[in-house]
């Protein structure tokens, strides 16, 4: 009987942990623009950033697949700047698992940073502070909550991914075989045992993750009392 | 505006917003230091989005704004400050005081550019000025209503702002604590020379902070003047209706001598001052608290009118009572009495009384 797949395990928790720490830097900017942007064509960006939500996994994992390939300009600008290609590599699963999970950061932090009351946000200008001053010290601290349930969100949706890590990353050992593929070859090899086992691993860490998430909008650990607008 | 003033704020813009409304302002105020001009006017004129323009949190459709002779905003130039850089102390209706720091955070959050020791020195001064001191590490949310707008104003004023708008900074507020915060306002303004304009509709609020004061209405500013003078001698109907002055008489020129008019209302005789005004038909102005309720004979003399009629209405009004007398069909008068008064004279609705007032505290509008 085989035991626990720890590679797979560990690789799945670096990609994840990776994936978010991205996606917290690069969504924090993509959702605080979205908040204050009067662009009309707005509506636009808003859109591609939900389209993970909505496509097949295989869909996207295609795309992207595409995009960092050699025959692409985004796949020959790597290969040319970092010296080896994408499609199969640990990066290359990077990539598509940050625009995978984009809506799953993105979204939550739209909603935390647009509840920030406006007139906090004006006040902080109308004393000298600019505009990132602003999102540091009054904006941020006011959505911490929200932020943080973005990050999780998105560290736990690409703990369970399977379409696009097997149309991008594929299936190596180590590198691109992630906890999900792991569960699908062992199936695969009527290993029910040892799938069964992984499942529960995913199942139990997916649900221990969502109660943080729905504990923390609670605020049930929240010191002294809280007003909300 | 003929050109910009170099010591002070000059301006002249409009603002459309997609609903249609549009809400216009022009005036200019010299930059003496501790000079609270009032910004009045009713509900829904624009006077918040005046004060936002000039704060520039909100940019103008049209026009511009100077202040000291440089450019706040230029429309055709495309030129916009923005609030960062004006160095104003703006103050919105509720006092937005930041959650999640304490009182002291608070008033120190916009001294980031101070030298540390500065910064403590000035903070203890804030903290002082505005009795803070035993509060200063509390939560906004741990403070009442008048505390919050104290933090408000030193966190506003930490910064030395060469102007402060303050937007209806004591509606939020209960009577008691408005009437106390009212005084402190003018004292600590006076103390940290720091000019200001404030929004409000509450007439008790311009006449005890206000130096200057400026009606805003419809089309613009209507009339700028010393609070007392334009509450008392409104420039026309609008500004009338605007500060709230209680009764307006249609009337008739009816003879003209010795600084002194007589005005036919109906049928009945107002004798006024004459202001000189080159016409015949007029509107007479009179406040509340001008016209008193007698009894007894109506002893109609040229220094002192005296209208009999009916008591229609008594109405509270804060501390006074608010008593319409109707005169005649189409003429009635509103008085502002005591309570003791309105006892004294027992006024209840179908009484007979005479409206009295001075012929001076007529004040006469044109109709033309």
């Amino acid at each position: 009987m085989s035991v626990l797949n720890w590679t797979a395990i560990a690789l799945t928790l670096k990609l994840a942990t990776l994936t978010s720490a991205i996606l917290l830097v690069l969504g924090l900017p993509i959702a605080y623009w979205i908040t204050s942007s009067r662009w009309r064509w707005k509506f636009l960006v808003e859109a591609v950033v939900a389209l993970p939500l909505v496509l097949p996994p295989t869909v996207l994992g295609f795309y992207i697949l595409v995009a960092i390939g050699p025959n692409a300009f985004p796949g020959r600008l790597y290969e040319r700047i970092i010296g080896h290609r994408l499609p199969f590599t640990f990066e290359g699963l990077l990539i598509a698992s940050t625009l995978y999970s984009l809506p799953f950061a993105v979204q939550p932090f739209v909603a935390a940073l647009g509840a920030v009351d406006t007139k906090l946000i004006e006040a902080s200008w109308t004393l000298g502070v600019s505009r990132i001053g602003t999102f540091f010290r009054v904006i941020l601290p006011q959505s911490g909550y929200g932020v943080l349930t973005g990050v999780i969100l998105s560290f736990a949706h690409t703990l369970g991914e399977f379409g696009v890590v097997l149309m991008v990353g594929g299936d190596i050992e180590g590198i691109t075989r992630t906890i999900s593929i792991d569960i699908y070859d062992s199936v695969q090899s009527l290993d029910y045992a040892s799938a069964s086992r992984t499942s529960l691993v995913l199942l139990t860490f997916s649900f221990v993750v969502l109660s943080i998430v729905y504990a923390l909008n609670r605020r049930i650990w929240a010191a002294g009392p809280e007003f909300r607008r | 505006m003929s050109g910009h003033v170099s010591s002070g704020l000059a301006a002249d813009f409009e603002k459309s917003f997609s609903s249609g409304t549009l809400v216009r302002a022009a005036f200019e105020i010299p930059s003496d230091p501790a000079r609270v001009t009032i910004l009045f006017g009713p509900s829904g004129v624009g006077k918040t989005t005046v004060l936002r323009c000039l704060a520039g949190l909100e940019m103008p459709t049209r026009g511009r704004i100077f202040f000291n002779g440089a450019v706040w905003f230029d429309a055709t130039k495309g030129k916009v400050v923005p609030p960062q850089d004006r160095s104003v102390g703006y103050l919105p209706q509720e006092s937005a005081l930041f959650p999640h720091l304490s009182v002291q955070d608070n008033v120190l959050y916009g001294l980031h550019d101070m030298p540390r020791g500065d910064r403590s020195r000035r903070l203890q001064d804030m903290l002082d000025a505005f009795h803070l001191r035993d509060f200063r590490t509390r939560r906004p949310q741990e403070l009442s209503g008048g505390q919050k707008q104290r933090v408000a104003l030193a966190r506003a004023l930490a910064r030395s702002p060469r102007l402060l708008l303050l937007d209806e900074p004591l509606s939020a507020l209960d009577v008691p604590t408005r009437a106390e915060l009212q005084l402190e306002i003018r004292g600590i303004l006076r103390r940290f020379e720091t000019p200001a304009i404030a929004v409000t509709h509450d007439w008790t609020m311009a006449l005890s902070l206000g130096d200057e004061l400026a009606v805003l209405g419809a089309g613009g500013i209507l009339q700028t003047g010393c609070p007392e003078e334009v509450f008392s001698r409104p420039a026309n109907l609008e500004v009338a209706a605007a500060v709230g002055v209680e009764t307006i008489v249609p009337c008739r020129l009816e003879q003209r001598s010795d600084g002194m008019v007589v005005l036919a209302a109906g049928r009945h005789r107002i004798f006024a001052v004459d202001n000189g005004l080159d016409c015949t038909e007029f509107y007479a102005c009179l406040r509340g608290e001008d016209v008193t309720i007698e009894q007894g004979p109506a002893l109609h003399t040229s220094a002192r009118n005296h209208l009999p009629g009916v008591v229609r209405e008594v109405v509270p009004a804060g501390p006074l009572r608010k008593v319409t007398v109707d005169i005649d069909v189409g003429l009635r008068m509103t008085a502002l009495v005591t309570r003791q008064a309105l006892e004294d004279l027992s006024l209840v609705e179908g009484a007979q009384v005479a409206a009295s007032f001075k012929a001076s505290a007529v004040h006469l509008i044109s109709r033309a």
